[in-house]
Formats: C-alpha cells, structure tokens, sequence
C-alpha cells in the first residue's frame, strides 16, 4: 500500500518536473 | 484485415500519393480536425485565427487579417505549373501567428528574390509533420528553392483513431480524450532520446526528399538545441531566429516580433546568397 502510494508521488513528482522542462523548452501557446 | 477506411485515409496521407495542389488539404491543421486544431478557422479572411488569439492579443497593434485558403494554408498557392517557387516549411512561426503575411520572412524573402511564395507552415506542428508536409509538396509543386524552419525537437507527431494526424507538444495539455493521453504518456515514457532520434529521421528524410527532387535546402530553426543538433549531427549551420519573448512579441503576445522576423529573412538571404544549402 505504501509502496504504491510512494511511486504515484515519485510519477507525480516526475512528471512535473519534466513538465517544467518542457514548458521552458517549447514556451508558444498554441490556440 | 486492415478495413477499407483506415487504407483509405492511409493512402490520403501517404507524401508519395500527393499529386494535386488540393491533396495538401489532408495534411493541414483545416482537415485534421484533432482536439488541438479545434479552433482553427475555414477557409476565409479572418482578423483573428480564433477566440482565444483576439482575448490575448494586443490592442494596439496594427489590424491585419489571415487569409486561410481552400486547403487550409496561409495566403495563395502558387499554380502547378510554376517553375519559380519558394517554398516555406514550419511550424506557427513560418505560418506567422500574430504577424501580417507582408511582414514575416517567407513574404519578405520571396519578394525580394522575386519568386512565387509557396507558405506551408502550420501553428504546432512537430519535425515530423513539416517532413511528410514537405514530402507532399515535393511531389505536387515544382520548387527551386526550400526554407524549413525546422520546430523544437520534442514535439511529437501522433496519427489519432479518427485518423486525423495530430502534434503531441508534451507542455500543452489538451482536450480530455486520445492524444492527450497520449501526451500524458509520451510525458511519462518516452526518453529525450527517442523524441530527438525521431526529429533526426525527420530531418533526413526532409533532405533525401529534397535531394530527390533537386530542391535547393536552407534549414533554419528557432530554437538553439535544434540549431545544435543540426550542427553536431548533420554538419548543418543554420540560421537561427532569435527573439527575446522577455521583451518582444508579434500581436498575440506569444510569437517572434516583426523585428526578428526581418533578421531572420536577412539571414537566410545570406545563407542563400553565398549557397548555404544542405
């Protein structure tokens, strides 16, 4: 139970950081 | 068995199957009616491509208007038969999101070398959809010259169960459905690795069409890793536009400002000049 708890948080935590690096690489808002 | 509709878009969007100016429609944003090309406009003028463009934008920048044509492009086609055509390859930046036509660089530079301007750049597209756009274009206009102003390597071509061809930008979200998770996925799963190695592919099949075709190459980008990885990989200096979003901004407070649009346009004349291509 922990242990899936623990790697959602990881995921998460992954996913916004390569989000943030994204962002800064790519910065056009397409509409 | 592969059903016949899935063959039959497979055939309209086969680059090699392109024969008449109007098989390009299958490849715009216009056509691929995907959850991020929801908003793109008909064929038409238009002051704004959409809603949210006119609430961002500025409103003291100088009106113009976009001409989207019957296959879902920016401004005319030149005919079949023409012998002296420009082409432009890209993604919002060649299309000229938030600039007048007359003022970004595939007009500037077409008028000046006094060539027919074939503009095929779309808002979002990845390296991969530019490449099967060129490949398209290779096979239905006669062209000279080719700029391609190739986009960021991260984005992501992602052909949808509706059979539409979509762009997966990992930083944009879209509409809850398919291909945003999709990009949810590639966000997750894909390396770095796999989305550059996919934009190399791009590139070269970009230059064996045009070697194919005997089309004049220029490259050139906007952002500096895709300049980096055409140097490094390919040998390849290309041009690159620069603009300080800090400081500048075309109409929709989001794109190159005229200023760097124009030395950009000076800098690819340059490479032209003294035969800078690939």
């Amino acid at each position: 139970m922990f242990a899936r708890f623990f790697n959602h948080l990881l995921k998460m935590y992954r996913y916004r950081k390569r989000l943030k690096e994204m962002k800064k690489r790519d910065p056009f808002i397409y509409k | 068995m592969i059903n016949d509709p899935e063959i039959d878009n497979l055939k309209k969007k086969n680059p090699q199957n392109a024969k008449n100016t109007n098989d390009i429609l299958y490849f715009s944003n216009m056509y691929n009616k995907h959850s991020l090309n929801k908003n793109y406009p008909l064929p038409g003028k238009h002051e704004f491509l959409n809603e949210p463009e006119r609430k961002q934008s500025k409103k003291d920048w100088p009106q113009f208007f976009y001409h989207i044509n019957e296959q879902g492009f920016r401004d005319q086609l030149p005919e079949q038969d023409d012998k002296n055509i420009i082409g432009f390859f890209g993604c919002s930046i060649t299309f000229g999101e938030g600039l007048d036509s007359k003022d970004n660089f595939p007009m500037l530079l077409s008028n000046d070398l006094g060539m027919s301007c074939l503009n095929l750049g779309q808002p979002g597209l990845s390296a991969e959809n530019v490449a099967v756009i060129f490949e398209a274009a290779a096979n239905i206009w006669d062209m000279k010259i080719a700029v391609v102003t190739i986009p960021v390597w991260s984005r992501f071509m992602y052909m949808e169960s509706s059979g539409y061809l979509n762009t997966i930008i990992p930083s944009y979200a879209q509409a809850p459905g398919e291909s945003e998770d999709v990009r949810k996925a590639v966000m997750m799963n894909f390396s770095d690795n796999h989305l550059m190695y996919a934009f190399v592919r791009s590139v070269n099949s970009i230059i064996n069409v045009a070697r194919s075709k005997g089309i004049k190459l220029v490259f050139g980008t906007w952002h500096e890793e895709a300049q980096q990885i055409l140097r490094d990989v390919f040998g390849y200096e290309a041009p690159n536009l620069h603009n300080d979003y800090t400081l500048t901004t075309a109409r929709d407070n989001s794109h190159p400002h005229p200023d760097s649009c124009y030395k950009y346009y000076l800098s690819l004349k340059e490479q032209i000049d003294k035969e800078g291509f690939v």
